[in-house]
């Protein structure tokens, strides 16, 4: 009966199709799978004929001038896996769509999409919802890390900086809700100042975005984005906790987020406490290891039809005690600490932090509108103001203790102004302006000559990218200039105040695209440029970095750092399966980095190295590879393999401190929710450093040797609640690695416990 | 009616930045600098002082330090005492004082090159009672040259074995100073 009437409308279809008239529509909306927000900027396309739309910033599309017959329909949005549907069509048709969005398939990290696909060039990957959830509780650096091709540059256990294919600090841009954050981010020891606690969604982009986030970009951009604002009535919040066993400590955070009877309006307010105590390496204490961090940020915004408001505030706070142990006098203490087995300096387990530490405060306020100004434009304006506040205090002589060794305060302010067009014959696209206005400045009374000196920057840049959109590719290309100067006060050798001055200015492009190839497979292409001015420290520094006992001489004729990244990825997704390739290679021109002299400065603590800043052609090549697959209903595995090759042109050898080559392996067990909602799953971790083979003979030390780490986690989760416990470090494996600053001195933390419960309410 | 405000206030808060950061800063005295360690050597039978130094009036970069030496005589006894200076400050700064009244903080050590012979013992106490070095007596051995290397720790672990004795092995700390004098004894 069914069969026959299926035949008997095939039929009529098929006569329909040959007399009929090709004028037939087919509209409907485009939505999240979960909570039903549209979904903008998806393609719509008929896998027969190749005819194809766009949906608008609503979701909303409409094809038009379709034959009657059995059509199969595509809808793709990037990152979510194309949805397909078969229908006979004889008459208009209305049909919606629902791309599952979150894709949650294991532990840790999954590639989605954010919700406004606004690069399809680009090679990124979020972390957000769950995965993110179960990262919370860890420094910044060291959640992002689970991304492949993400590492982290290390002072010891408590700082960390987050590095992408092989570079950190001004090499790369963080950027909190839509502003570049502007700190210190120039030292090795300066972690970023950001809660953690904010993000709804953390992204990295593994590309040399210059043209769309400005200077600095040459290695990769960290998106940390809150989620969007509630926009109807109604209170939810959520609240972590995060205890661990090394360090005896832990985090608790929270977040609260409502509406206003008003649609339209929302706010979310977050707060978060971190403390850690003296942590421990397998075989001693790591004594003053300790850390505290808190922060607090709120938000208030408005989401309408016609145009956005969104009032931003965060503030971090930190203290971070650096190990006792690696403070030193001189090249042979230097050496002793190289050659002995333990740190010469344990202290009993204390929650106190003493010197050497650093304290840390940043504010950073953002107002941010945006209109529809005709059906075509959207107008959007920003202003930021930061205020970062940086204390590192030394072990120092007489009762200067409580004296920063080093006081700075920078202070900087952005505007932007964009304009977006929607599509208009494929075409979207933006162009826009932006300043910066940077005053940095050295606190008196610190009796020490500062590191750097106070100079006033200013930025300014216009820009302009367009997207041509089609069902099987996408293409974008963008150009942008920028222009930089920096005006410097300083005192010279005989004390005499002298006023440099510096101007530099840059064009930066970027071309590429987005190619499906069928439902399973697609690619990203992108060729991008990033330009990067060198930095205070780079043109000024003349000292002892006490840290590594050498003389560091900046070169105030340093010029720009120019890198051109070219990043190709291939994905390949079915049910059950998906592998992700990026392959990259990021030549850099001018690259400026601390060259030993082989001269060596009498003082009187002894005879220094002297290093001074030079500039060479470098260049990073490397692959990531994401693994995911779910052997069977019950059992999942991920892999990551990361592996990066570098080389100093000019010199013919690797660079300093470059990543090595590294894997992880998980499996997860899970069952399937039963009736209660209950779920419950288990794991095993596996990350596999190898040594870092290509490092340059010149080095304190030898690069230590690889190491295998095993961790273990559990979670029990039913409805609201979430309960997840684990050991990092199951073996309690003595290690050093070879990106830690410290590893000079001391061993790595050993094994951990920790637990963590999540409420959502 | 914004942008009527929004002019003003961005130029106002500027202003406000500008003026309160782009006046003009002033020079930073180094405040723990040792620009002149001064080793004198008094003979304790009678005779003239021996002196030697390490002067870096600049601190470090800049010039090059001068060092110094006189040569000792074989055989004989010496009282020896260190004074510490910061001359990148007018009048010089004694940090002498700084290191006295921080005894328990710091302590000397004396190293020698192979084929020379001097004992030292030290005639200093800090308030533990353990030595300090600022005040050593010296006995040298017959002719020979070589070099005397002088190292001031900070925060050393003076209960170790041998550091009240003066072996520097287990004496841990920071190196304040490290300063070679050429050695010769006649």
């Amino acid at each position: 009966m069914n069969k026959t009437l299926r035949v008997i409308v095939l039929l009529f279809a098929g006569i329909l199709q040959l007399h009929g008239q090709c004028d037939l529509q087919l509209s409907g909306t485009v939505l999240d799978e979960h909570d039903l927000t549209p979904l903008d900027y998806s393609t719509i396309y008929v896998l027969e004929t190749g005819q194809g739309t766009l949906a608008d910033s609503l979701g909303a599309y409409t094809l038009s001038g379709l034959c009657p017959g059995k059509i199969t329909v595509v809808c793709s949005h990037v990152g979510c896996d194309p949805v397909q549907i078969s229908l006979i069509l004889n008459r208009d048709t209305t049909l919606n769509f629902y791309p599952e969005h979150h894709i949650e398939v294991l532990d840790q990290v999954v590639t989605t999409a954010n919700k406004v696909a606004e690069a399809p060039a680009q090679t990124r990957t979020d972390l957000s919802g769950q995965t993110l959830e179960r990262l919370q509780g860890r420094s910044l650096a060291q959640m992002l890390e689970s991304v492949s091709g993400v590492t982290m540059v290390q002072t010891g256990p408590g700082i960390a900086k987050p590095m992408i294919h092989g570079l950190y600090g001004n090499r790369i841009l963080i950027v909190q809700n839509d502003v570049r954050q502007e700190g210190q981010q120039w030292g090795i020891d300066h972690a970023p100042e950001i809660d953690p606690t904010v993000a709804g969604t953390m992204t990295v982009i593994k590309g040399a975005e210059g043209v769309r986030y400005g200077p600095d970009a040459l290695g990769g951009v960290i998106l940390v984005k809150p989620d969007p604002l509630p926009r109807s009535a109604g209170l939810t919040g959520s609240l972590m906790t995060h205890l661990q066993s090394n360090g005896l400590g832990g985090k608790v955070s929270g977040q609260i987020q409502g509406g206003l009877q008003q649609p339209g309006w929302g706010w979310r307010a977050t707060g978060s406490l971190r403390l850690l105590g003296d942590q421990y390496a397998p075989d001693y204490i790591l004594s003053n290891t300790g850390q505290k961090e808190w922060g607090f940020s709120a938000q208030a915004g408005y989401t309408g039809n016609k145009g956005t408001l969104d009032l931003y505030y965060s503030l971090y706070q930190a203290g971070f005690g650096i190990l006792r142990a690696a403070h030193i006098g001189n090249t042979t203490d230097l050496q002793a600490a190289i050659q002995a087995d333990e740190p010469w300096i344990q202290n009993p387990f204390t929650y106190e932090i003493l010197n050497p530490q650093q304290r840390v405060i940043h504010h950073l306020a953002k107002v941010e509108a945006s209109r529809k100004i005709s059906g075509m434009w959207t107008l959007k304006g920003r202003y930021s103001l930061q205020f970062d506040e940086r204390k590192e205090y030394d072990v120092r002589r007489g009762d200067r203790d409580n004296i920063p060794a080093l006081d700075l305060t920078i202070i900087s302010q952005q505007g932007e102004i964009l304009a977006e067009h929607r599509p208009w014959r494929h075409l979207a696209g933006t162009i826009g302006s932006s300043v910066q206005y940077q005053s940095n400045y050295n606190v008196p009374g610190t009796g020490v000559r500062p590191l750097i000196p106070n100079f006033i920057s200013t930025t300014a840049s216009v820009f302009a990218f367009e997207r041509y959109i089609q069902p099987a590719y996408e293409l974008e290309a963008g150009v942008r200039a920028d222009y930089r100067s920096m005006d410097v006060a300083k005192f010279n050798d005989q004390d005499q105040l002298i006023r440099p001055t510096f101007d530099w200015f840059n064009i930066s492009g970027s071309a590429g695209g987005l190619f499906r190839f069928s439902p399973d497979w697609q690619a990203t292409l992108q060729v991008a440029s990033a330009f990067r001015a060198p930095g205070a420290n780079e043109l000024f520094s003349e000292g002892l970095h006490h840290a590594t006992a050498a003389l560091e001489i900046g070169n105030d004729s340093l010029g720009i750092e120019r890198s051109l990244k070219t990043i190709l990825t291939i994905q390949n997704r079915r049910p059950g399966w998906t592998i992700n390739l990026s392959t990259y290679l990021n030549p850099i021109y001018g690259f400026i980095y601390l060259r030993p002299t082989g001269d060596y400065e009498l003082t009187i603590r002894g005879a220094f190295p002297v290093f001074r800043y030079q500039q060479t052609n470098a260049l990073l090549a490397g692959l990531d590879l994401d693994l995911t697959i779910a052997m069977t209903s019950w059992l999942d595995y991920q892999g990551q393999a990361a592996l990066l090759w570098s080389d100093d042109l000019q010199k013919a050898s690797p660079l300093f401190g470059m990543p090595p080559m590294q894997f992880r392996h998980s499996l997860r067990l899970h069952n399937q929710p039963d009736a209660s909602g209950a779920a419950l799953s288990a794991g095993i971790q596996i990350r596999q450093v190898l040594r870092q083979d290509q490092s340059p003979t010149e080095d304190f030390a030898p690069p230590p040797s690889g190491y295998t780490l095993v961790g273990l986690t559990a979670e029990w989760s039913r409805g609201r609640i979430r309960i997840n416990a684990g050991v990092d470090n199951l073996l309690n494996q003595s290690y050093r690695d070879y990106l830690d600053r410290l590893r000079y001195f001391a061993d790595a933390p050993g094994r951990n416990y920790y637990l963590k419960t999540y409420v959502h309410f | 009616m914004f942008k009527q405000l929004i002019i003003p206030v961005f130029l106002l808060s500027t202003a406000l930045l500008v003026s309160s950061c782009g006046k003009d800063p002033d020079p930073v005295n180094e405040e723990e600098v040792i620009t002149t360690l001064t080793m004198t050597w008094t003979p304790q039978g009678g005779g003239s002082p021996v002196v030697f130094q390490f002067r870096d009036p600049d601190g470090e970069g800049g010039n090059a330090p001068t060092i110094t030496s006189g040569a000792l005589a074989a055989n004989t006894t010496y009282s020896v005492s260190l004074e510490l200076l910061n001359e990148t400050e007018t009048p010089a700064e004694d940090i002498t004082e700084e290191i006295l009244d921080e005894g328990t903080e710091h302590q000397f050590f004396f190293g020698l090159t192979e084929g020379i012979t001097l004992t030292f013992s030290y005639a200093d106490t800090d308030a533990n009672g353990a030595p300090i070095g600022l005040e050593t007596t010296m006995t040298t051995g017959d002719a020979a040259t070589g070099k005397l290397q002088v190292t001031l720790r900070h925060e050393p672990d003076k209960g170790a074995t041998g550091v009240a004795q003066g072996d520097i092995t287990n004496a841990g700390g920071e190196t304040d100073i490290q300063v070679e004098f050429d050695l010769v004894i006649q």
